[in-house]
């Protein structure tokens, strides 16, 4: 699929999937259920790296279109983000 | 939680969002002083609650653009190399910051967003019917077509390592500081430099918020009940914002924005 099309359905997708999944979340916790509480964490983190998971998905897009100059523009980003990551989890 | 915490935070996060996507702006101007003054949060635990807000927003705001054609993502890809860069940083340091460092940093944001609002207007950019250009563009609202060049790449992506670094300390999307690089400085039309904005601010956010939540500085349940709201208020925001001609009623959001900055360095100065 094209590279703005597959991005932005991506975004979408994330954000509605890490919307319903928080509102699970906060129904079990309503009810009493202890696993409520990661239900909506989980949620949270779906949302959060929402936006990473559109970056591999243009990453992708690019390559199958061929697009060299841009997808290594897209693999820059990646790989800044991806560090970004590795740094907060190793401190 | 207490239910009117949770109403309240709700209620923060749909008017935020809807506000925010009605004047293409991430909605983290109207997050923070709010959190801050009315929710008793530090900066820091407001700026990382914020920054799930404004994913929310951008993300919803971003799929709408990008889906449509309108969102640059080859240009905001481009962009975010600097941004995340910025971003990263940010999320770093702020830990390192005393509290009024990062609320003067955020009133100065927000003094430069209503000067913005109130006096600025985007330059005509691209060239109309030519499509032999970098990249095209075609405008829904006007059904014209435009093409344009990147200019000043080297200088676009500087200004976008400040914006970064702005957002993660400060819980604000930058897009008050993308978009006029985008528009004025790199020749990019006004619309496409929005919505390629709509779409950055996401992956801004997620490089701040993403350390945050490891680092576990979020407010995990106030975060989930702005993220609920900022959603539902986006979905309102980008359904009006087709149909309304916002460029009046920013000049009296200005005042808002103003007085909203006023209110934050009276609470500073523990006058409030």
């Amino acid at each position: 699929m094209e590279l703005d099309r597959s991005t932005g359905l991506t975004l979408r997708y994330g954000v509605y999937l890490s919307m319903v999944i928080m509102v699970i979340g906060l129904v079990l916790m309503q009810i009493g259920a202890d696993i409520g509480a990661s239900i909506l964490n989980a949620g949270i983190a779906v949302l959060v790296f929402t936006p990473f998971v559109s970056i591999i998905v243009s990453t992708l897009a690019l390559y199958t279109e061929r697009d060299w100059k841009w997808l290594r523009v897209a693999l820059t980003v990646l790989a800044i983000t991806a560090c970004g990551i590795a740094v907060a989890l190793l401190t | 939680m207490d239910p009117t915490v949770i109403a309240g935070l709700l209620l923060l996060g749909i008017g935020a969002s809807f506000l925010g996507s009605l004047f293409g702006i991430g909605g983290g101007i109207l997050y923070i002083p709010f959190l801050t003054i009315v929710f008793g949060l530090s900066p820091s635990e407001a700026a990382a609650i914020s920054l799930i807000g404004i994913l929310a927003t951008s993300a919803g705001s971003g799929a709408f653009y990008a889906e449509h054609g309108i969102s640059n993502v080859r240009l905001g890809l481009f962009l975010e190399i600097g941004t995340t860069i910025g971003a990263i940083i940010g999320a770093f340091i702020a830990g390192y910051m005393e509290d009024w460092i990062l609320s003067l940093f955020f009133v100065i944001f927000m003094l430069f967003n209503a000067a913005r609002m109130a006096f600025g207007h985007g330059k005509d950019r691209g060239y109309e019917g030519d499509t032999d250009h970098e990249f095209v563009i075609n405008d829904p609202k006007t059904g014209k077509v435009y093409g344009y060049d990147l200019e000043r790449k080297v200088a676009g992506t500087a200004v976008c390592v400040v914006a970064g670094l702005y957002s993660s300390m400060t819980g604000v999307g930058g897009g008050v500081i993308k978009v006029p690089t985008m528009n004025s400085i790199m020749g990019v039309p006004m619309r496409a430099a929005t919505a390629t904005s709509s779409y950055m601010i996401g992956i801004t956010a997620f490089s701040g918020s993403v350390i945050y939540l490891i680092n576990g500085t979020i407010m995990l349940d106030y975060a989930a009940f702005i993220a609920l709201g900022s959603f539902l208020g986006m979905l309102l925001g980008t359904r009006i914002s087709a149909h309304l001609d916002t460029s009046a009623i920013k000049k009296y959001f200005s005042v808002v924005l103003l007085g909203s900055a006023l209110s934050i360095v009276l609470d500073l100065m523990g006058v409030l």
